[in-house]
C-alpha cells in the first residue's frame, strides 16, 4: 500500500510539465539515437551526460531513463527496415523483422516490435517499482563483505554470459581492474601505476573510458568503411498507422521474453543484449513454429523485443540499492547520480523517497510514451539515415570531446578518452571483448574500496567474506556462475584433444 | 581472437597472449611508486599496491590460458587439416575477417583527433571545432564546397549554442588573440 502511495506521488511528480517534457525529449534522443547505427544509446547518454549538469539530479535521471528506455527499442527500428542493428542489443530483431520487412510487412513488424517492447518495458517499471524497496531493506542489512561479494558476483556474471571465450573475456575483466586501480588508492592514499604523470593520480574515469570505447571507437570504424564520403541511400519503408491486433497475435512470446529480461535485466552485468538474444533462444524452443524461426516469424521478433526492454527496470535495481550499475546504460546513470552528490544504495529509498519513486513512475511513463515516440521516429528513419557518416561521424566526435572533458573539465580526459578509443578500435578489429573491460574499470574500483574496508574493519581476517552467510551464499554464486562458464568449454575442449590423441593413435 | 587464414596469421594471434604477459610483467614492475612508505601500511598480506599487483598476476594467468587453449586448438586444425589433404598454410581455420578498412583513413582521423584535443586550449574550442569539421569532411571524402561550409559553420554555431548558452560548460576560449575573438565571437552570438 505504502508503495502505491509513493508511486502515485511520485507519477505526480512525473507528469509536471518540466519533468514531463525533459522526459519526452530524452525518450526522442534515445530513439533517434537508437535507430542511428553508429550511435548506441549509450553513446547517446555519454554526450547526454554534460547536459545533466545544469539539471536537478531527478531531472537528471528522467532525461536518461528517458533515452535508456528509447535508446532500447530504437535500434530495432534500423535493424527491421534495413537490416542494420542500431545497437548491439538489436541484432535479433533483424533475424525475423527483417524477413517481414522483405515481405512487405514492414508495418506489422514494426508494430510488434514497438508493443513487445513497451509490454517488456513496462513489467520491469513495475518490477522495479515493487521489486526495488523490498531488494533495497534487505540490502540495508549488507555490511562490507556482502557488498564486496555483490560486486564480485556482478564482475564474474559477465563471464558466465560470455562462455564462448571465457580466458579472453577473464583477460578483458581482469585489465579493466587494472585501468581502474591505476591512481591513488581508496584506503591509504598512495599512487599506483601512475608513472609519475599527475594526471593519472586522480585515477582514470569510467565515463572518458566508456565514451572512448564506444563512440570514438565507432566513429573510427565509420571513417574507416569505403565509399565514406557517399550519401548512401539505406532504403525507405512506407509505414501506416499500427494495428493492436498484430501484436495480440504474440502475447504469449512478448509475455515470456518480458519474464526472462527481467530476470536478465537483474543480473549485473549481462545486459539488454544477452536477455534479448536468450529469450530468442528459448522462444525457438518453445515456440510451435520455432524450426521457421529466421524466416519473419512473429514470434521470433516479438520475444527478444520485449526481452532487452525488460532489461532496462531490471537493470536499475542492481543500481538503486546497492549501486552497482548493471550495464554500461545504468553505469552512466551512476554517473550522472555522483556528478550530483547522491550516492544510490538503501538509504537513498529512506532518504529520497520522492526522487526515488518519480523515477519509477517516469520510467512506466517512458515505456508508454514510446510507444508514440517509436511511431514517429520509424516515419521519419529513412530521410535520417540520408545523412553522411563523415557529418554524423564529425559531429560525434566533438560532443565525445566535450563529454570526456566536462567529466572534470580536464584536457587530459580528453586524451585517456582518445587512447580509448583507439584501444577500443584494435579490441573490435580483433574481436575482443570490450564489455569486461569496462565491466572491470568501473567495478574494479568497488570491489578493491569493499574489499580493504572489510578487512580493515576485521582485523585482516580474509574469512569474513565466508564466514557471513549472506557474503558466503553470493560468493558461492559467483563461483557458480565460474563454473557454468568454464566448465563446458573445458570439457569441450578435453573431448576435442581425447578425440586428437585417438585419431594420432 | 580470429583464427586467421594462413599459418603466419595463426601465430600471429599467438602473439596477442604472449604480449600481453610481457606487458603485465613489465607493469608489475611499476605498481610500487614508494616501496618503504608501501612495506609500512602494509598490513597482513594486503597493502596499497596488493590489489594492482593481484590484478596483474591475474592478467597473466588469463593471458597464458587464452595462450595455451589457442596453441591445442590451432595444433588440432592444422593436424585434421594435414590428414584431410587440406593445404593447412591456406586452410580457413575459424571465423571470417571483419569488413575491409581503409586503415591510413583511420590513422588520420587519429592523428586529427588528438590535434583537435591539443588546439582546443590553443585556438579554442570554436576555432578548433570549426576546423576540426572543415578537415574531417575532406579527410571523409566530401568533396562540395557548399556542403563543408554549410555543415561547418552550421555545426560549430549549434554546438556553441548547445555547449556555451544551454548547458554553460567552461569551454575553453584559447590562448592571446584567440581568446580575444572567442569572446568577440560569443558577443556577437550572444551566447557570452
Amino acid at each position: 500500500m505504502e508503495t502505491l502511495i509513493n508511486l502515485s506521488g511520485g507519477m505526480l511528480t512525473a507528469l509536471d510539465p518540466f519533468h514531463l517534457g525533459v522526459m519526452l525529449v530524452g525518450l526522442t534522443v534515445g530513439v533517434v539515437a537508437g535507430a542511428m547505427p553508429g550511435i548506441s544509446f549509450v553513446n547517446a547518454m555519454a554526450i547526454a551526460l554534460p547536459f545533466t549538469y545544469m539539471m536537478t539530479p531527478l531531472a537528471s535521471m528522467v532525461f536518461l531513463g528517458g533515452i535508456y528506455a528509447g535508446g532500447v527499442f530504437g535500434g530495432s527500428i534500423s535493424a527491421i527496415l534495413i537490416n542494420i542493428p542500431g545497437t548491439p542489443a538489436s541484432l535479433p530483431s533483424c533475424w525475423d523483422g527483417f524477413p517481414m520487412t522483405r515481405r512487405g510487412e514492414s508495418t506489422r513488424a514494426l508494430t510488434i516490435a514497438i508493443c513487445a517492447s513497451a509490454t517488456g518495458g513496462v513489467a520491469s517499471a513495475l518490477l522495479l517499482t515493487f521489486g526495488a524497496p523490498p531488494f533495497a531493506q534487505f540490502a540495508l542489512t549488507f555490511g562490507q563483505p556482502e557488498f564486496f561479494a555483490a560486486t564480485v558476483l556482478g564482475l564474474v556474471s559477465i563471464i558466465a554470459i560470455a562462455k564462448s571465450a571465457p580466458w579472453v573475456s577473464l583477460l578483458s575483466l581482469a585489465l579493466g581492474i587494472v585501468i581502474g586501480s591505476v591512481g591513488v588508492d581508496p584506503l591509504y592514499g598512495m599512487p599506483r601505476l601512475t608513472f609519475g604523470i599527475p594526471g593519472l593520480q586522480s585515477g582514470i574515469n569510467f565515463v572518458v573510458v566508456m565514451i572512448g570505447l564506444f563512440a570514438f571507437c565507432e566513429v573510427l570504424e565509420m571513417l574507416g568503411r569505403a565509399n565514406h564520403g557517399d550519401t548512401k541511400k539505406n532504403g525507405s519503408a512506407r509505414f501506416k498507422m499500427p494495428s493492436f491486433r498484430d501484436f495480440w497475435s504474440v502475447k504469449g512470446a512478448a509475455a515470456r521474453g518480458a519474464g526472462i529480461g527481467c530476470t536478465i535485466g537483474m543480473v549485473p552485468g549481462a545486459g539488454a543484449t544477452v536477455g534479448a538474444v536468450i529469450a530468442y533462444g528459448i522462444e525457438k524452443q518453445v515456440s510451435p513454429r520455432g524450426h521457421e524461426f529466421g524466416t519473419g516469424v512473429e514470434a521470433g521478433l516479438a520475444a527478444p523485443e520485449a526481452a532487452k526492454n525488460a532489461t532496462t527496470g531490471a537493470a536499475m535495481i542492481p543500481l538503486l540499492t546497492l549501486g552497482i550499475p548493471g550495464s554500461a546504460a545504468t553505469a552512466i546513470m551512476l554517473a550522472a547520480l555522483v556528478l550530483h552528490g547522491v550516492n544510490p544504495g538503501p538509504l537513498l529509498f529512506a532518504m529520497q523517497t520522492e526522487m526515488v519513486y518519480t523515477i519509477f513512475a517516469s520510467l512506466l511513463l517512458a515505456n508508454l510514451f514510446m510507444i508514440v515516440a517509436g511511431v514517429l521516429v520509424a516515419r521519419g528513419f529513412s530521410s535520417l539515415l540520408k545523412i553522411p557518416p563523415t557529418i554524423l561521424g564529425a559531429f560525434i566526435v566533438v560532443m565525445s570531446v566535450v563529454g570526456a572533458y566536462g567529466v572534470r573539465n580536464n584536457l587530459f580526459d580528453v586524451y585517456v578518452c582518445l587512447f580509448f578509443g583507439v584501444v577500443g578500435y584494435v579490441m573490435k578489429r580483433a574481436n575482443f571483448p570490450t564489455a569486461p573491460l569496462v565491466l572491470g574499470v568501473i567495478l574494479g574500483p568497488l570491489a578493491e574500496r569493499y574489499f580493504l574496508t572489510s578487512l580493515a574493519n576485521y582485523d585482516n581476517d580474509m574469512g569474513i567474506f565466508l564466514s557471513r552467510p549472506i557474503s558466503a551464499s553470493i560468493l558461492g554464486f559467483a563461483l557458480v556462475f565460474v563454473l557454468w562458464a568454464l566448465v563446458p568449454e573445458i570439457l569441450k575442449k578435453l573431448r576435442m584433444l581425447r578425440r586428437e590423441v585417438d585419431q594420432a593413435a | 581472437m580470429d583464427f586467421c587464414r594462413t599459418q603466419k596469421d595463426v601465430l600471429m594471434g599467438l602473439m596477442a597472449p604472449a604480449l600481453f604477459i610481457a606487458a603485465a610483467m613489465l607493469l608489475t614492475g611499476f605498481v610500487d611508486e614508494n616501496p618503504e612508505r608501501t612495506a609500512a601500511m602494509t598490513r597482513g598480506i594486503f597493502g596499497p599496491t596488493s590489489w594492482p599487483s593481484y590484478m596483474l598476476y591475474g592478467v597473466i594467468f588469463f593471458a597464458a590460458g587464452w595462450l595455451l587453449q589457442d596453441l591445442l586448438v590451432a595444433i588440432w586444425k592444422y593436424n585434421t587439416a594435414r590428414r584431410s589433404g587440406a593445404n593447412p598454410g591456406v586452410q580457413r581455420l575459424g571465423r571470417t575477417r571483419a569488413a575491409p578498412t581503409i586503415e591510413a583513413r583511420v590513422l588520420v582521423g587519429i592523428a586529427l583527433i588528438g590535434a583537435y584535443g591539443y588546439l582546443i586550449p590553443t585556438i579554442g574550442f570554436a576555432f578548433a571545432t570549426l576546423l576540426f569539421f572543415v578537415i574531417w569532411m575532406l579527410i571523409g571524402g566530401i568533396r562540395k564546397p557548399s556542403v563543408i561550409g554549410l555543415v561547418g559553420t552550421c555545426g560549430t554555431l549549434f554546438l556553441l549554442y548547445l555547449f556555451v548558452k544551454l548547458a554553460a560548460m567552461p569551454l575553453s576560449r584559447g590562448e592571446g588573440v584567440f581568446a580575444d575573438w572567442t569572446i568577440a565571437l560569443y558577443q556577437f552570438l550572444k551566447v557570452f
